[in-house]
């Protein structure tokens, strides 16, 4: 615990992260096929907000494509990588478990499963939320499912766990499979593409969806917090201190279904964000659940805005799939967490 | 100035040298005040007297502020747990001041028996009563602040320190009055514990014993008036059994109530009231030490011979076992 106090690492990071989202949105809005200066950037902004201040994008296209293109899929980066990033804490939360994942474990392919089933179906009960709600709905399945399958005596083994990721990832599969059988070429197109995970095309409606029910869920997961805190000892001493232990897991299920459903809906499967933020941020700061959420939501939007930007930049004319590379990064950070876990608790318990 | 010889395994200046991390210097002043002089019995609010103001208001019938504060009424109960029958028709009573020692062979019902009480079990019949209410009448949050519990195995399932860990005791007081006593009460139980040197250690990186006493810390600072303990001395060295008891032992001298599930027969004849002894879920002896430790009814429960003696010196009572291929036998001692 060597070095600076607790409190002024927290302050610290905070500050650090949201520094550096907005610098990197900032990047992220700038660079592209049409470069648009920081300056112009900046300036396109204040001038909507009404404040003539700074210069105006000197481009006639570059307007365009800050407001219709490029900002809604950075405000959509920001908002799912906060949300897969909390929904993650959330479940490792609740499971006293750190390799608990949405992605892992089958939470957002079993969304994801409801979204496909909206497209191929075409169904169109809740407007544009329908597939957000599809995918709320079967991802609320498969939490309640792997939570159920996974628990033990009041505990969840890694084993166990991964195990059940296996066959609940393995079910939502052929789920996916069969509906890309049954549907037309388009819909099969959209799916594999939804599977791999991109923020391409992203639109203001998406995020109209998606921001409402980040804020809803981030600000219920801030007033759970220092319950989940208590999840830590254990559910049984978790109750001899006036937990109602069977609520607040009902309800973080809840919200975990809440948040990933609506990431999937609109950006299809991102693996391993809810895996590798909230850890790195427990390294730094702790595992207090109030502080860690900030961290995690802030480390989770910079971590997927900042994917995206490579996603779209490291390839000319090429717009690489977002959950290709947090998989590529998260799979092998994934593995490293389990052999540690395995050793430090001596044996796969 | 009894509190003041559980410091014993420290230096005398000991509460002073670990100053609390969090304890503003008032706090810190209450403290040592409490440890080297007097308890201040005000101090410990949420057990005496003001209590009644908070839990009376949202308490049943009458409040566990009320008369009968800190009893435990155990009254014919039978549980069965997958067909097999655990505990039949169990009574017993515990009160205030009362150090309530449940002593048996393995298997006997003893940690069924504090989970019963704790209000995590369901029996099939009986009646449980806390402080004069059914166990039933309890809403979890106002149990957590009547009485509370160490298991026997504890595990924390992230890295929080020492200190985060004692700070979740006192969680069933956020939002009322004694929420002020936060910092007091985690510091209280910190120097109780002697663990003031290892605040900032991680939980999970501790030893085991380690580990024993931050969970008790954790339950002491929960400063309820009903004590549950199952088997807190099963990781720990003879000093720091010794220490665990001692701990125990002065909070039933303060008031409190403290029932402990224990193996070891001469930490129970040292310093219990009462002993409650168990054989395949059925009470066979309750009363003092010095009534149910039987020798003979020892060596039936536990069938292996056992012997009762007498200390020469204090006059506890001291349960050994009768061995014969090594020592001299029981009947060639005098």
């Amino acid at each position: 615990m060597a070095g600076l106090a607790l409190g002024v690492r927290r302050s610290i990071l905070f500050a650090g992260l949201s520094l550096a989202l907005v610098v990197v949105a900032v990047i992220s809005a700038a660079s592209g096929q049409l470069a648009v200066p920081p300056a112009e950037v900046l300036g396109s902004i204040l001038h909507a907000m009404g404040l003539d201040i700074g210069p105006a994008p000197s481009d006639a296209n570059a307007e365009a494509a800050l407001w219709l293109i490029r900002f809604p899929r950075i405000a959509l980066a920001v908002l799912v990588g906060a949300a897969l990033a909390a929904a993650g804490m959330l479940m490792q939360a609740i499971f006293g478990n750190p390799l608990a994942e949405p992605g892992v474990v089958g939470v957002s392919s079993g969304a994801a499963l409801g979204g496909a089933a909206t497209i191929v179906f075409g169904w169109t009960f809740f407007g544009s939320w329908t597939i957000a709600v599809a995918a709320f709905v079967t991802g609320l399945a498969a939490t309640a499912l792997v939570y159920a399958m996974s628990r033990a005596n009041g505990k969840t083994e890694v084993v166990t766990l991964v195990l059940t990721g296996i066959a609940v990832n393995a079910v939502t599969s052929a789920g996916l499979a069969l509906l890309m059988f049954i549907g037309d070429t388009q819909a099969r197109e959209e799916i594999v593409f939804w599977q791999l995970g991109s923020l391409n095309g992203a639109m203001w409606a998406d995020v109209a969806v998606v921001l409402p029910v980040v804020i809803v869920g981030v600000l219920v997961s801030i007033l759970l917090a220092r319950r989940l805190d208590l999840l830590s000892l254990g559910e049984r001493s978790a109750r001899h201190l006036g937990l109602n232990v069977e609520a607040l897991r009902i309800g973080t299920i809840v919200l975990v279904a809440l948040l990933v459903g609506a990431a999937v809906a609109f950006t299809g499967i991102i693996a391993f964000v809810g895996l590798v933020i909230p850890h790195l941020m427990r390294m730094i700061i702790g595992p207090a659940h109030l502080p860690l959420l900030i961290a995690s939501t802030l480390g989770g939007a910079l971590l997927l805005l900042t994917a995206d930007l490579v996603a779209r930049t490291a390839v000319p004319f090429a717009d690489l799939p977002i959950g290709m590379l947090t998989s590529l990064v998260g799979g092998p950070f994934f593995f490293w967490l389990l052999r540690r876990t395995r050793a430090r608790s001596g044996g796969w318990a | 100035m009894r509190r003041a010889g559980l410091f014993g395994r420290r230096g005398a200046g000991a509460p002073d040298a670990g100053t609390p991390r969090r304890a503003s210097g008032a706090a810190a002043g209450d403290l040592a005040g409490d440890a080297h002089g007097a308890p201040s019995r005000a101090a410990h609010g949420p057990r005496f007297g003001g209590t009644a103001d908070i839990t009376s208001g949202k308490g049943p019938r009458g409040g566990p502020g009320s008369q009968g504060a800190g009893s435990i009424d155990v009254d014919g109960v039978s549980v069965t747990i997958d067909g097999t029958g655990i505990l039949h028709d169990v009574s017993l009573q515990a009160h205030p001041g009362m150090l309530l020692a449940l002593v048996g062979p393995n298997g006997a019902g003893k940690s069924t028996l504090l989970t019963v009480i704790a209000g995590d079990q369901a029996v099939d019949s009986g009646t449980v009563r806390v402080a004069g209410h059914p166990l039933a009448s309890w809403s979890i949050k106002q149990l957590a602040r009547e009485r509370s519990v160490l298991l026997q195995q504890t595990s924390v399932a992230f890295p929080f320190t020492v200190t985060q860990v004692v700070e979740m005791g006192r969680a069933p007081w956020i939002g009322t009055p004694f929420e002020a006593d936060d910092e007091a009460a985690v510091a209280e139980a910190l120097d109780l514990t002697d663990l003031h040197s290892l605040t900032e250690r991680h939980v999970p990186s501790l030893s085991g014993g380690e580990r024993a006493r931050a969970a008790l810390a954790r339950v002491l600072a929960q400063r309820t008036r009903i004590l549950l303990l199952d088997e807190p001395t099963a990781a720990l060295d003879i000093g720091h059994q010794e220490d665990v008891l001692r701990i125990a032992r002065a909070q039933a001298d303060l008031g409190d109530t403290v029932v402990v599930v224990l193996h070891d027969l001469g930490l129970a004849a040292a310093f219990a009231d009462r002993v409650c002894l168990l054989e395949n879920g059925r009470v066979v002896a309750d009363g003092t030490p010095t009534e149910v430790f039987d020798a003979e009814l020892l060596s039936a429960v536990y069938r292996h011979p056992l012997e009762v003696l007498t200390h020469p010196v204090n006059g506890t009572l001291l349960i050994l076992p009768v061995r014969s291929a090594r020592g001299p036998s029981s009947e060639e001692n005098p």
